[in-house]
């Protein structure tokens, strides 16, 4: 579903991605490990087109969309989990969600989808009416993916889930995401530091050191990888 | 009531307001009604720089250059053009048609000029955009300045009086009005987004920059219809009018009001062109307070800031506050 070639990122005179290459899967869920700034966000935020790429190709459904502006990227179904959640504090749970879904136009399929939403999420039912400031942390991290969900995206781009939340919110977001996969069939990218975690719900896995890819393979067998248990696993 | 229709009838009651002022005109004295038709005006520009700084999170310091372009383009057409298309038309029914349509040409051309501003320079954030305004407006002030066929510095004089009370509240109603309907709409909600959190707009495919210019071009576009309004009341409109201090003064209105408080910043508005005037006249113990009522109106804003940061109406909402009540005095029952 996605297939991202030699992409190279600069900030400015440096140069934060150096190339990598890496495949989606349709349905599947693939993880990115690495520790921090290893260029994981980049690599997501270069994909949702918030950030522009020197070179390389990202491919979505085999066509192009390496220069497209972020507002059409939503559109032809990716969305974005940004790392640190960014929810939007002063609007209600539900003003959130519905600006999720900015870019759809059909009431009742959008309805559909919050109810989905609800249910997976009954803790953002709760707080309907609450701005989303006011939430902890894990209710905002529900939040922020429930929001992603509304645009209703083919492909899912998670960024830290579980950053600075509560462990045992941390392992119920990961069983919700295990779920919303499963459900809806969306296919999902993820990029975490909390490699145990990551590695327990992904399909595939590659890990990222200082912008290049330095090893891939199944997220099963990743596990049991002696430098990656070392390294990010701290066995 | 009916949820729909509650802006309508408030827009309805300004309207009568507007009404009622301007019966009310004739009979108070010219200082009492200069007050309060800056008041009204100021009303106008508080509201829509609260549209591009308080409800889109943009800071803008250059409201006062967008005033200025629509008081010289509403000056312009009613003197110069309206003549050659409507004939004479000072003291006849027609006088509020060539008004009306030179606020329109202010407004349009300040608008314009919003755009060629806006689209450029609000790819910039925070402090860097107010530093592109506020550059906005003084270079605006400087051109003006060294047109001879504006003035120059002397300005444009002899503009006729056609502002009349019912003029400047029903566009206060229309303004008021407007943003409300913008903004809580559901394409409104984009600005809220974009002030909320930029980045997470932008990943739930807003196009961030569209709401920036937009917001940035409306607000232009009333900044300039104030400016029209302002032109037609005073007679004489010069660049000093339109100076920096007259744009800190609309930010400060819309920050004492509470940023995204429509009503806070209508508020604010009365208030601080109120205060100057009262502290004027004020005399306590024998003391006047005329030749030191900027610092005390300098004083009030500073204990209003440390007391209420957020603004005085910022961060209240008017409809739980409304239940509440409700409910206490059923609880009374």
């Amino acid at each position: 579903m996605l297939q991202v070639e030699h992409l190279h990122v600069n900030y400015g005179a440096i140069s934060a991605i150096k190339g990598i290459s890496f495949t989606v899967p349709e349905r599947s869920i693939v993880t990115l490990i690495g520790a921090n700034g290893a260029g994981k966000t980049t690599t997501l935020r270069t994909i949702s087109g918030l950030v522009k790429a020197a070179s390389g190709k990202i491919l979505f459904k085999g066509e192009d969309i390496t220069s497209i502006p972020p507002h059409h990227i939503v559109s032809i179904g990716i969305s974005q989990s940004p790392e640190g959640r960014m929810i939007f504090p002063e609007l209600t749970v539900l003003e959130n969600l519905k600006m999720g879904a900015y870019r759809r136009k059909d009431a009742k399929g959008i309805q559909e989808d919050m109810e989905y939403c609800f249910n997976i999420f009954p803790r953002l039912k709760e707080r309907i009416k609450q701005a989303g400031g006011t939430l902890s942390g894990g209710e905002q991290q529900m939040l922020a993916i429930a929001r992603a969900l509304m645009s209703k995206p083919s492909l899912l781009l998670l960024d830290e889930p579980s950053l600075g939340i509560a462990p045992l919110l941390v392992k119920l977001i990961f069983e919700k995401i295990v779920e919303i996969n499963r459900d809806l069939g969306t296919t999902m990218l993820l990029v975490e530091q909390n490699a145990a975690m990551a590695l327990n719900i992904a399909h595939h896995a590659y890990v990222l050191e200082t912008g290049e890819i330095t090893l891939e393979g199944n997220a099963s067998d990743l596990a049991q990888n002696e430098e990656v248990q070392k390294a990010y696993l701290g066995m | 009531m009916n949820k729909v229709a509650r802006p309508y009838l408030f827009l309805l009651l300004g309207i009568i307001i507007a009404f009622g002022l301007s019966a009310w005109a004739d009979g108070i004295n010219p200082y009492d009604q200069r007050i309060v038709m800056s008041i009204g005006i100021n009303m106008i520009l508080a509201a829509s720089l609260n549209l591009i700084n308080g409800f889109t999170g943009q800071f803008s310091l250059g409201h006062a250059g967008f005033m200025s372009i629509g008081a010289y383009g509403a000056a312009i057409f009613t003197t110069m053009i309206a003549p050659g298309m409507l004939g004479e038309v000072a003291g006849t029914g027609m006088q509020d048609v060539a008004l009306f349509m030179g606020l329109l040409f202010g407004g349009i051309i300040s608008a314009l000029i919003g755009v060629l501003v806006g689209i450029p320079s609000l790819r910039l954030k925070g402090d860097y955009l107010a530093i592109v305004t506020l550059g906005f407006g003084e270079i605006i002030r400087v051109i003006i300045q060294n047109i001879p066929s504006l003035g120059g510095s002397l300005g444009i004089a002899n503009i006729p009086r056609y502002t009349t009370f019912f003029w400047v509240f029903f566009i206060v109603a229309i303004v008021v009005f407007f943003i409300q309907q913008l903004t809580k709409s559901t394409y409104g909600q984009g600005f809220l987004a974009v002030r909320d959190d930029e980045i997470a707009a932008e990943a739930m495919g807003v196009n961030t920059t569209r709401y920036k210019v937009e917001a940035f071009v409306i607000g232009a576009f009333f900044a300039g219809v104030a400016g029209g309004l302002y032109g037609h009341y005073n007679e004489l409109i010069r660049p000093a009018d339109f100076d920096f201090l007259k744009s800190v003064e609309i930010i400060v209105m819309v920050i004492l009001g509470g940023m995204g408080s429509t009503y806070g910043v209508l508020f604010a508005a009365a208030l601080l062109t109120y205060v100057p005037e009262f502290l004027r006249g004020f005399e306590l113990f024998g003391v006047k307070f005329d030749s030191f009522r900027m610092s005390i109106y300098s004083l009030i804003l500073i204990i209003l800031m440390l007391t209420r940061p957020q603004g005085l109406f910022g961060g209240i909402n008017f409809k739980k506050l409304m239940k509440v009540g409700r409910k206490s005095v059923v609880g009374n029952q």
